[in-house]
């Protein structure tokens, strides 16, 4: 004979359905944003890794201040002992116009021939076959609102869009690689024909070399041996030979290429903490809900029991209906994400990235991450719960003597306490374990939500920040040290210039290392206002950007050491000043102090401050500026981080709400339902809906509302510290902010989603039957 | 010229209660329960645990019923100990040797009154026919009806069904009349005596109404946890024919 408690399953869903259903909805919501995010992320890996032999991405590269000749590009191959075949890959880079906004385009010729480094994924349209046809990075052409057949000018000559590429030396758009962020709209790359590249004069041309290992290295600490050794071959060839090196960028270092990589593993890693965080809530919900299920079938348990029903049987009959809604979650959250959610997903990394097209991968480790896993968890939270709950005899459960509390006799409650309030204190009292887990189930929500909504805010201030504590518009960094037209030191009678030293140097921080710009300061500048520390101390004293002081928790006497990048050497600094500079990780220094440090001749200096466009007021030639810095490269950070991760915001948002309001939901609901034979008592005596409201509704409002306001600075204070934790694997820093107005509103957000609740809880005792209490007997 | 000898029926016992002892409390609020209850039921009896209330009446059918242990004393039915049993092996004796029926009838709330007794006869290996006990309960055209939707009497009477579908040796019954007004309770008292008739099972009654003791075969009267009298009921009346 069949088990006839098992036809109680489909029966319990459809009596419980608007637990179930809530249950089930947010699970599979969960299930189906991680699995989208882990398919998205690891089809696109996937296409990413093979890209590098499918496209021939390079191992490094290095660019030099002059074309090579052609011994010299021989004895670049074989310099190393891991020998190498290099590939020339020349730039010309300037500003393109014609765009939304001012942007920089480093254009490429195509890269068609059968040795070539770096080869192009055509997206959309056609590669260029004419001289006056160019193919831009997808992202840059979205973010700057042209399309396919739309002209564009760049370096005073006119070419027409034909198609969409991604290069995968190019996956994340950084103009330069140890930048903080790159920013889509501002900075992007192209392809023309190699008659149209040829057609340049050579004022904007750069001498990139690419290059590949004959055996590629199985990880970055063999890519680091083998890139350190290369740059020590490579720099006496570059130098007999009367070049310069401009820069050497080893692949493991190249923003450009692994970034993607990095973000989409990060997202992923985030995401999966994310999914055991709602496992954590849900398995916390349902040890809620099973013990409320037992405690209201507790006679009937006792019963089964006393006739004969062993725990095993009643566990399992227990465990069933759970399991099933699990289990169902975790099929429809599947499909959901494999279907919708990838897109969305993927859609948002493409936003951001120029990745190759990729196709959508079966995931073992999503399914398990995101199934198997909760699937086993829920199984066994649910289980220990239930063989914990069913530890009591038979008898026990007759007599609904199955809570762990001890408490036999009453609080006593001031007499002179109304009887409504104190009834309201009473059930509040004896319904304490349910209210802390609304307690702390409300947090839980909240963390999430604070999550979700302190991002941008926080990211608006940033900028607000940068932009109020700019040192100037324009920094110029020069490649050689050059007087201005109609310059006057430290005068801002004739031009609006200011020289300074720069240097770049690594500050390490465990496993993470991060660059640091250190500037030289002339004295008395105008463009930033920093202390005299001298030049006589053993170890110089120098100011740091609170940017750099927070991040790497200095304070004004501290000591820390700066490396060379590519050099072997360290220089230790004492902390004197720290300034309010958020945008960049820097220390300065005054000239003379600068020029001693890093063995300089007095006055050299490697730049210019300004408020003014020196090249286009022709006061400083082009030709003669290796970067400049302006305000929107202090910016890139937040912008690019609002796109790439803005979406996903508000996606957390909306989950924390729903978070909240499945858990005060379940657990009002728990509330009322173990009141249900006073609640149908008192309606016998007289009371009527609202006085009954005014107790038992009243009584789970003041612990919600008390749960949101203190919970909600709460949440913002351990936010405070995941984000700082988060930005820590950023280059840059952008402290946490929420704005004075953000905490009220969550608050508000709280309260008003409880109302909601609130009212169909008002529903339930509208409905509570009177003849609940006359059955039972106490 | 032969001669018939007419053998006489031995009784067989079923139930041996030995040296009960049981106490609730520790220190100043201990309460010893029963105080050495020792008693034999036999088998196809009806024997009905008269007594006050907190005489220990319920405490010894619970003990009797495995779902309660002993401080001092042994239970044994047909020879089995319940004393040397594990909880296992006490979910076993109750699934094969006991049928219970509470004052309050703590049947499956959604599953109807058929559903509620096939919950009982599932446990068992012999169990009766359901349709059969449904009958005989007067339940069968009730039986897709759900708890919520019958009378006290109906529910108890499901609740007697499951018990008895079983067909347990012992049919334990504490206060199966609490519950129900007179008429009602008088139905129940007639369908538990039918049912003894019709399947022969052994029952133990607790009650704290003396005029049910009037349909007893035995009457066991406990007071202050100790057996003030054990009789065998020489002037049986039916059910129906109570009165109080």
């Amino acid at each position: 004979m069949n088990n006839p408690l098992n036809r109680r399953f489909f029966r319990e869903l459809k009596d419980d359905i608007g637990k179930y259903l809530v249950i089930f909805i947010f699970l599979a919501g969960m299930i189906a944003i991680v699995s989208g995010f882990l398919v998205a992320g690891e089809s696109m890996t996937a296409a990413y890794d093979e890209s590098y032999e499918k496209y021939n991405v390079e191992d490094g590269n290095f660019v030099l201040a002059n074309e090579a000749s052609d011994e010299d590009i021989d004895s670049f191959e074989t310099a190393s002992q891991y020998n190498t075949v290099i590939y020339p890959n020349f730039y010309q880079q300037g500003e393109v116009s014609s765009m939304s906004s001012r942007a920089t385009l480093r254009l490429y010729s195509d890269r068609t021939s059968s040795e070539a480094m770096n080869k192009v994924c055509l997206i959309e349209g056609n590669m260029p076959e004419n001289e006056d046809e160019i193919c831009l990075d997808r992202n840059f052409a979205i973010n700057n609102e042209v399309t396919i057949g739309d002209s564009i000018t760049f370096l005073g000559r006119d070419f027409t869009i034909c198609g969409y590429v991604a290069m995968p030396d190019y996956c994340a758009p950084f103009e330069k690689p140890n930048e903080t962020m790159f920013d889509a709209r501002i900075f992007g790359t192209g392809i023309v024909t190699q008659d149209a590249f040829d057609s340049f004069d050579d004022t904007y041309i750069h001498y990139q070399y690419s290059w590949r290992y004959e055996t590629t290295p199985k990880n970055d600490a063999k890519a680091k041996t083998m890139g350190d050794d290369y740059l020590e071959k490579l720099i006496p060839i570059v130098y007999t030979g009367g070049n310069s090196l401009v820069s050497f960028t080893p692949g493991y270092m190249n923003q450009a290429i692994s970034f993607p990589d990095g973000d989409i593993t990060k997202d992923q890693a985030m995401i999966i903490t994310f999914m055991y965080l709602c496992i954590v809530i849900m398995a916390f919900v349902f040890a809620i809900t099973a013990n409320s299920t037992i405690l209201k079938e507790s006679r009937v348990i006792g019963t089964l029991r006393a006739s004969g029903y062993s725990k095993v049987e009643l566990i399992l009959h227990y465990l069933a209906l759970p399991m099933f809604v699990v289990l169902l979650a975790g099929i429809v959250g599947n499909i959901c994400g494999y279907t919708v959610v990838k897109d969305f997903a993927a859609n948002m990394y493409y936003r951001s990235y120029s990745l190759p097209t990729y196709v959508t991968l079966w995931n073992t480790n999503a399914f398990i991450k995101t199934t198997i896993i909760p699937l086993v968890a829920f199984f066994v939270i649910e289980l220990v719960s239930l063989i914990w709950k069913f530890r009591f005899s038979p008898l026990d459960f007759l007599r609904q003597n199955i809570t762990s509390s001890k408490r036999k006799k009453a609080i006593r409650l001031n007499s002179k306490i109304g009887i409504q309030s104190r009834f309201r204190l009473r059930v509040i009292l004896q319904n304490l374990p349910n209210y802390a887990m609304i307690f702390i189930g409300v947090f839980f929500a909240n963390v999430i939500l604070v999550f979700g909504c302190v991002l941008s805010p926080m990211l608006s201030h940033y900028a607000d920040t940068i932009t109020s504590s700019l040192l100037c518009e324009h920094q110029y960094v020069l490649k050689n040290q050059v007087e201005l037209a109609n310059s006057n030191e430290g005068s801002d009678e004739e031009v609006d210039a200011e020289r300074f030293g720069i240097q770049s140097l690594i500050i390490e921080s465990g496993d993470w290392k991060e660059p640091v710009i250190t500037y030289g300061i002339v004295p008395n500048s105008r463009y930033i206002d920093i202390d005299n520390f001298g030049t006589d101390d053993e170890i110089p004293i120098v100011s740091v950007s609170n940017a750099l002081a927070e991040k790497f928790n200095l304070g004004v006497g501290d000591v820390f050491t700066l490396d060379e990048e590519f050099e072997n050497r360290s220089y230790e600094f004492e902390v004197g000043q720290v300034i309010d500079f958020p945008g960049s990780i820097a220390i300065f220094m005054e000239e003379d102090a600068f020029n001693k440090v890093f063995d300089l001749e007095e006055g050299s200096f490697s730049g210019y401050f300004s408020n003014t466009n020196l090249v286009d007021e022709g006061i400083l030639d082009e030709s003669n500026v290796a970067t400049e810095i302006s305000r929107d490269d202090y910016l890139k950070i937040s912008r690019q981080l609002e796109i790439s991760i803005g979406d996903l915001m508000q996606l957390f948002s909306l989950f924390g709400i729903l978070v909240f309001m499945l858990i005060v939901y379940l657990l009002s609901k728990i509330v009322i339902e173990k009141n249900a034979t006073s609640i149908s008592m008192i309606k016998i005596l007289g009371y009527r809906n609202g006085e009954i409201n005014k107790i038992y509704v009243a009584a789970t409002s003041i612990i919600v509302v008390l749960s949101i306001v203190i919970t909600v600075p709460l949440a913002s204070m351990l936010m405070s510290y995941l984000v700082e934790a988060l930005f820590m694997s950023f280059n840059g820093w952008i402290p946490y902010y929420a704005p004075p107005l953000l905490l009220p509103e969550m608050c508000g957000i709280g309260i008003v989603s409880y109302a909601v609740i609130a009212f169909f809880m008002t529903l339930r005792i509208k409905k509570a039957s009177l003849s609940a209490a006359l059955k039972i007997n106490e | 010229m032969g001669f018939f000898v007419v053998a006489k029926k031995e009784a067989i016992m079923l139930l041996e209660i030995n040296d009960i002892h049981k106490k609730f409390g520790s220190g100043d609020s201990e309460v010893q329960v029963l105080k050495g209850i020792d008693i034999s039921v036999e088998k196809g009896e009806l024997t009905v645990l008269l007594g006050p209330s907190g005489s220990g009446k319920s405490t010894l059918l619970n003990i009797i019923g495995g779902i309660d242990s002993a401080d001092y004393g042994y239970i044994a039915i047909n020879g089995e100990r319940t004393a040397d049993m594990s909880e296992k092996a006490l979910t076993e004796y109750r699934r094969k040797h006991l049928g219970y029926i509470f004052q309050q009838y703590n049947l499956i709330p959604n599953l109807n009154v058929k559903e509620n007794i096939e919950v009982g006869a599932y446990l068992s290996d012999n169990s009766l026919n359901v349709d059969e006990v449904l009958r005989t309960l007067g339940l069968y055209e009730h039986r897709h009806k759900l708890p919520n939707q019958l009378s006290g009497g109906q529910q108890q009477r499901t609740a007697i069904g499951r018990a008895v579908v079983k067909n347990p040796d012992i049919l334990l019954c504490d206060e199966p009349t609490g519950a129900l007004d007179y008429n009602t309770s008088k139905e129940i008292l007639q369908l538990i005596e039918s049912i003894k008739t019709k399947y022969g099972n052994t029952i133990i009654m607790v009650t704290h109404n003396s005029a049910i003791k009037n349909m007893a075969d035995r009457v066991i009267r406990l007071h202050d946890g100790k057996v003030r009298e054990n009789y065998v009921n020489t002037n049986r009346v039916a059910a129906a024919d109570l009165d109080w």
